[in-house]
């Protein structure tokens, strides 16, 4: 694999060689993983049928993203590797190194819970003790560092590939399974005596008091816009594919796909609720369902399916967090202080060394944090310290020739406080309010970019007067 | 109620059989992409080292 790697942009983007269908693979793999699964498992085992409303504003964003090349044609064509490289690129080197700083913590903070929720699912689904679970944890990430290491992005294909028949079988596997053992009659009347209409209709009591209507929308929506244009491990895809019009299909036809990546593992999460009754801990619903459900010779298949989904989001995401680091922090610093861009072989190393240092983070981060509320709504709101920020300078800068510094600096300050407010703040707080701080991160980026517009030009203007 | 379950059913079955089509569409096209960006990999190289030898 080492020898198809001869620079860095070989490493990252597997130098924009990428065609459709294994785009649109790699990305799904890429995105599907064990935490994925037990996330969305538990909505479902929470809150019913109505958690299916997930699903939707990330296939419309990604419809539309990959239908008008809003935001993404232009990132495809100025041929970068990183997000915060067009920071550079359009304002200056210190932003570059504001945004990916906040996106590295966002990124591997985010990264940091799966190894331990997934070792908690394979420790129920196999009954191995936590303790050597998470032995096998540790075999398994240094298993996908080497890879990932060696081959960079072309690694990380070859092996999504591979990867993908299993997930695809087992969760296909576990629907229709489900389904025939379950029965839907089963399934509905759970849903109605734990949640009554509250658990089927997403707009009760109303639109906008529901925990899944407008709200959530408007805030999973511009999430999710977000995700697809500067979420690296995602927009990466796009950057490795071959061309811009290759990269847009790979989007437009992602929104059916991830429709399905939402949906049936919701569903999953809604037959343990019907299988096992409303009293387990709803993070450990779907390894419970599995093991009580999949036959014990096709558990085994199944355990392969997901441990196959875990290994592919890690060598995505290890390789991912670990360009924002070496490319964005290390590189745009020694680049401050000397004056001089490191050579092509010198940031490969750099970029293996990070790698293996955030695999030792996320595995000491996995064992000391505790998740409080939704898993789904902590991955989210990691995310968040630097995706509305994001956003609106992407938008801004692409689209609106004005747009200045301090805009930047101020969109992407105050979009960072409604996440780093709910990650501090109590659970009660957390589940009643996660939607208004949510779309809140939004507008606030927006209302400092167009403050930080105005200030920089009022002053800009004095400036220019006094010197007259 | 009822047309909101029939909606999820509908959802549901949509979402199965739309992933299972496009994950074998995508699993039979992916081996000819795949060839296709080693051979590009390795033209780059080849290339690269003919002109930095």
């Amino acid at each position: 694999m080492k020898k198809y790697v001869g620079g860095i942009s070989d490493y990252l983007v597997a130098d924009r060689s990428m065609g459709f269908h294994l785009g649109l693979l790699s990305l799904m793999c890429t995105e599907i993983g064990m935490v994925t699964y037990v996330y969305y498992a538990e909505m479902g085992y929470r809150a019913g049928f109505v958690a299916f409303m997930v699903a939707f504003p990330t296939a419309i964003a990604f419809y539309i993203l990959g239908r008008t090349g809003f935001i993404i044609r232009p990132l495809m064509e100025m041929k970068i590797m990183t997000i915060p490289e067009f920071f550079s690129k359009k304002f200056n080197s210190s932003i570059r190194l504001y945004i990916g700083a906040l996106m590295a913590i966002g990124g591997i903070l985010n990264f940091g819970v799966f190894p331990g929720v997934e070792a908690k699912f394979i420790n129920i689904v196999t009954g191995i003790s936590q303790e050597y679970v998470l032995i096998t944890m540790v075999v398994m990430l240094t298993v996908v560092l080497l890879y990932t290491l060696m081959g960079g992005m072309v690694s990380v294909i070859l092996t999504n590939y591979l990867q993908y028949a299993l997930l695809s079988l087992g969760m296909i596997f576990i629907t229709v399974y489900g389904i025939i053992k379950i029965g839907w009659s089963n399934i509905v009347d759970a849903v109605i005596t734990n949640y009554g209409e509250k658990g089927i209709n997403p707009f009760y009591p109303s639109a906008t008091e529901s925990e899944f209507g407008i709200g959530f929308f408007i805030w999973q929506f511009l999430l999710w816009v977000s995700i697809l244009v500067c979420w690296q491990a995602v927009s990466m895809r796009l950057f490795s594919s071959k061309n811009t019009k290759t990269g847009q299909k790979i989007y437009s036809w992602s929104s059916l796909m991830f429709l399905a990546r939402a949906i049936l593992p919701v569903f999953w999460g809604i037959m343990a609720l019907a299988y096992l009754g409303s009293t387990i801990e709803p993070l450990e619903a779907l390894p419970l369902l599995i093991i009580k459900l999949v036959p014990k010779g096709v558990l085994g298949l199944i355990m392969a399916g997901l441990l196959a989904a875990s290994m592919s989001t890690y060598s995505s995401y290890l390789l991912s967090w670990s360009s924002v680091v070496s490319q964005d922090l290390i590189g745009t610093t020694i680049k401050l202080i000397t004056g001089k861009e490191l050579s092509s072989k010198k940031q490969l190393l750099i970029s293996r060394i990070t790698m293996a240092a955030v695999m030792i983070f996320i595995i000491w981060w996995s064992l000391f944090h505790k998740i409080e509320g939704y898993l789904y709504f902590y991955l989210n709101m990691t995310g968040m310290l630097f995706i509305p920020g994001t956003l609106v300078c992407l938008t801004f800068g692409i689209y609106w020739h004005k747009t200045r510094t301090t805009g930047a600096y101020l969109a992407i300050t105050l979009g960072a406080i409604p996440p780093v407010a709910y990650l501090l703040l109590s659970e009660d707080i957390k589940t009643a309010y996660a939607s208004e701080m949510g779309w809140g991160g939004f507008l606030l980026a927006l209302i400092g970019m167009l403050i930080g517009n105005f200030l920089h030009d009022m002053f800009g203007f004095y400036k220019q007067k006094n010197k007259i | 109620m009822n047309g909101y379950i029939i909606f999820w059913a509908i959802i549901i079955l949509f979402s199965l059989i739309s992933f299972s089509i496009m994950s074998i569409k995508m699993l039979i096209k992916g081996i000819p992409e795949l060839r296709d960006m080693f051979k590009q990999l390795n033209d780059t190289k080849l290339k690269s080292t003919n002109e930095n030898p």
